[in-house]
């Protein structure tokens, strides 16, 4: 069954990849937002090969030349939108159950390409995603950036970056499925460490320590269980995040959590991202004192009911980071959220994010912080093709997608599907 | 109570009370506004909107305000009918009862007047909602339609009981089989009771020499009872009891209907149900009825129906794996089928409140109509004018028109904008919310440095 199949798929795929190449766009909107610059009233873009080559009100192709597919938007053209860590397509658990310290796990080798939930995202304007292990694990694995589409396309060309990152989490849900040895006998591995906080930050210094060579001889002998939680590959890729080679990203929500952070920043001299930071407000100025990103879940926070209550509400965190000049992007947490971004990131602009700023978070800054924006991010000459199409402005909730272009590839789906 | 619930109560009676005060019921109000979207008809821009006694008795354009008229202005500002919530659970702590059948409960013993959902609620510009038992109960019990605004339920209450809530998600641990038996059972078991009563009192049983017959064998004969057959003057109604003299009430058309389907299919036995006992009931979907355009056309009699928050459903083709999109709204919109939109009951403890979940939220659910191809005007129907017809209350609100009571929302800016906020809400020509005065909206958006 499965030979012909991919057979199939890699002729349409070969037709497909042959006509992109020929295929020039030119392509006009009312407004173009490149979002490297300012926006562009009546702008013009054409792509040829799967890159932009020009953007600008006056481009050298002219809709009559032989060859050239125009298309006109009765509203305006931006970047692709970017999610900056989900579980979109991994197929099973992202994180490896057996143990707290997984750098060398990949969680591309979990992704199932196939899924529809890809395509469910890429009709949603969001063409890349970072597909992230998650917060289960003390240090969980290494994370991946892929585009969503269009399908049907070769898995390979869907990877943008393999290795793009390194999710290691001081967040409740690291402990959350360890078992205490207080009143049971250990009957399985969730009888281990970390049961607390304490116990995750001693984990994962630990592991930072071990993967530097830091540990004397004397801690070795007296932490003899801990002496060799990491194999080879795993203190590699742990060195390489510590080394600034890969980034490093902290899953940390509560302002406790942060604190200790970016504590762990200061000692081993890194860069971070956060990811969450949902109830950081008190300690947001030393967040962008210490030069560390923040990746923000847009979604509702079970706290946000009562301002009284609970001050460190996470609703005006965008805006605030955006104050402070503080880098950040959006993510989802489970797959299925994707799509939800774009509407969830209009609703923050209620407390005080302002558009662009709001649009740059979705492309261009979350192309920065995954490290792939020399490809995509922005509409500028030289980049990918990645285009989302809107009938108005688009973080305007009455606007819907038009159709959405990546690498020059359109899906039927897409151009012909009124609503 | 902790002394913050405390402090929190008193700070909620304190709003609630100092909305109250100072409006006299003759009170002349004139609201001037960049925009009136009247519902009913054009929009009027640079409208003004005069209210008198808590109704509206004049709008229009450059109209003379009387010397002794409040003037509310807001010169951007965008006023609308209130947002009106038909089949909601605002005010609940616990909104169903355990038992299948409470055809008795109220939800009027239920409503908390200082709940965080009202306020929350209004907070998002709606002035009245239809209360109602949740979707887990066969016949959940009888619903309210309240004004967002009043110290007691009392205060609250415009029309109790507004409706039965009947659902045919079957209750945890009930197949569909076993639910739908008892209903029919619950009806074929009322027209016993009343046909025996009636007969008793025109002439006692043990001088007829009727057989005795047992309800569970007329289940098993009969599924749908001969309503015609019943005098109800003969039927003496201080023997019905309370527990089944709502369900009276209800298949005599006294008392309206609100059926709940949670899939398409159930929509069938909705109409078997409505038929055979006359009910006049109001459908309230679930997410899969774009199935049912067809359908639903061909019913046009029972009136508009109420959508599931969830407007886009992806549909997945168990041969393939391949999803398909659904927009429900737009499907139905198309078959002529005409609806009114819910909040979602996610949040049913807390309101809307400042969720960035568009689902929670009337006004976002109506911009997602414009987005799927949905006139402007027929949009902001399904929030104002079109749960007003359902609720029987199209004379009162719904639309901003002279004579109606003044339930008026106004944003700063267009209502399907996400960026608008509420700047006030009018109930009846009250005061019912003002952002100026929102102590909780100045703490979310201040500098938190300042508060820690």
């Amino acid at each position: 069954m499965k030979l012909p199949r991919f057979a199939i798929t890699a002729l349409l795929l070969f037709c497909g990849a042959e006509s992109v190449r020929a295929q020039i766009f030119l392509i006009e909107a009312r407004r173009v937002y490149p979002v490297s610059g300012k926006p562009l009233e009546d702008g013009k873009i054409v792509v040829q090969g799967g890159k932009i080559t020009e953007v600008g009100v006056e481009v050298s192709v002219d809709s009559s030349s032989p060859g050239v597919t125009h298309l006109v938007v009765d509203g305006s053209v931006v970047p692709g939108f970017i999610d900056c860590g989900s579980s979109l397509g991994v197929f099973g658990s992202s994180a490896d159950e057996f143990r707290e310290l997984s750098p060398e796990i990949r969680v591309l080798d979990a992704v199932d390409f196939d899924q529809s939930t890809f395509e469910r995202a890429f009709l949603a304007g969001v063409t890349a995603v970072a597909v992230s292990p998650g917060a289960r694990n003390v240090v969980g694995g290494v994370g991946t950036v892929l585009r969503t589409g269009p399908p049907p396309s070769e898995h390979a060309d869907r990877i943008l970056k393999r290795d793009a990152f390194l999710d290691v989490s001081l967040g409740i849900e690291a402990s959350s499925g360890n078992r205490s040895l207080r009143f049971r006998r250990p009957s399985s591995y969730f009888f281990r460490l970390p049961n607390t906080r304490m116990g995750t930050v001693f984990l994962l210094r630990r592991a930072f320590m071990e993967a530097l060579d830091h540990l004397s001889p004397l801690d070795a002998t007296a932490t003899r269980e801990f002496r060799t939680m990491l194999v080879p590959e795993g203190k590699r890729i742990l060195r390489a995040a510590l080394t600034g080679k890969l980034p490093l990203r902290v899953h940390a929500d509560h302002h406790q959590e942060v604190a200790t952070a970016l504590r762990l920043m200061e000692e081993f001299g890194t860069r971070i991202h956060i990811v969450g930071a949902a109830e950081a407000l008190p300690v947001i100025s030393r967040i962008a004192d210490s030069g560390a990103s923040v990746l923000i879940y847009p979604g509702t926070n079970f706290r946000e009911s009562s301002v009284e209550h609970h001050p460190e509400y996470t609703a005006r965190l965008p805006h605030l980071l955006a104050k402070r000049g503080v880098p950040f992007g959006f993510f989802s947490k489970r797959g299925a959220e994707v799509g939800l971004l774009r509407s969830r990131v209009a609703l923050s602009l209620r407390f005080g994010l302002r558009e662009e700023e709001a649009l740059e978070a979705l492309t261009l800054g979350a192309a920065k912080l995954l490290g792939v924006d020399d490809r995509v991010g922005s509409i500028e000459p030289g980049k990918d093709a990645d285009l989302v199409a809107f009938s108005g402005d688009p973080l305007d909730i009455t606007a819907r997608v038009l159709w959405v272009m990546s690498e020059g590839h359109t899906t039927a789906n897409t151009m012909e599907r009124k609503f | 109570m902790t002394p913050a619930t405390v402090l929190a109560t008193i700070l909620s009676l304190g709003t609630l009370s100092l909305a109250g005060d100072g409006d006299s019921p003759a009170e002349l109000i004139a609201i001037e506004v960049g925009r009136v979207i009247t519902v009913s008809g054009e929009d009027i821009v640079g409208g003004t909107i005069l209210v008198e006694g808590g109704r509206i008795k004049a709008i229009g354009v450059g109209l003379e305000i009387p010397w002794n008229a409040r003037v509310l202005k807001y010169p951007r500002g965008v006023a609308m009918p209130g947002l009106i919530a038909c089949h909601s659970s605002i005010g609940l702590r616990v909104p169903q009862e355990i038992v299948p059948n409470a055809p008795y409960i109220s939800v009027i013993d239920g409503i908390d007047p200082s709940s965080r959902a009202i306020k929350n609620s209004l907070r998002d510009g709606i002035t009245v909602a239809h209360v109602m038992p949740s979707n887990s109960t066969r016949i959940g019990g009888q619903g309210a339609v309240v004004r967002l605004t009043g110290r007691t339920v009392e205060e609250m209450v415009i029309i109790s009981p507004s409706g039965m809530k009947i659902s045919l998600l079957p209750p945890r641990g009930e197949t569909r089989m076993e639910s739908m038996a008892a209903l029919r059972k619950t009806f074929l078991d009322l027209h016993s009771r009343v046909e025996e009563l009636a007969l008793d009192a025109v002439a006692p049983a043990s001088l007829s020499g009727r057989p005795a017959e047992s309800p569970e064998l007329a289940a098993l004969v009969a599924s749908s009872p001969d309503w015609e057959s019943i005098v109800w003057d003969d039927v003496p109604m201080d023997k019905v009891g309370p527990e089944l003299s709502p369900l009276v009430d209800l298949v005599r058309g006294k008392m309206p209907a609100f059926t709940y389907c949670a899939t398409a299919s159930d929509v069938f036995k909705a109409f078997e149900i409505i038929d055979s006992h006359g009910l006049k009931s109001t459908l309230i979907l679930g997410a899969d009825a774009y199935k049912l355009a067809a359908v639903l056309e061909s019913r046009k009699e029972l009136g508009p129906v109420i959508l599931d928050p969830k407007q886009v459903v992806w549909e997945i083709d168990p041969a393939t794996g391949k999803e398909k999109r659904h927009v429900t709204p737009r499907i139905l919109f198309d078959a002529g089928v005409r609806f009114a939109l819910q909040p979602s009951g996610a949040a049913r403890q807390s309101g809307p409140g400042f969720s960035r979940d568009g689902e929670l939220h009337l006004w976002y659910q109506a911009a997602v109509l414009v987005r799927f191809g949905i006139p402007r005007g027929e949009a902001l129907k399904t929030i104002t004018e079109t749960p007003a017809r359902i609720l029987g209350l199209d004379h009162r609100m719904g639309t901003l028109e002279v004579g109606k009571d003044a339930n008026i929302t106004i944003f700063s800016g267009d209502p399907l904008d996400a960026r608008s906020w509420v700047e006030r809400v009018l109930i009846e020509g009250k005061e019912a919310y003002r952002r100026d005065k929102d102590r909780e909206l100045e703490l979310l958006l201040k500098d938190p440095e300042k508060s820690f």
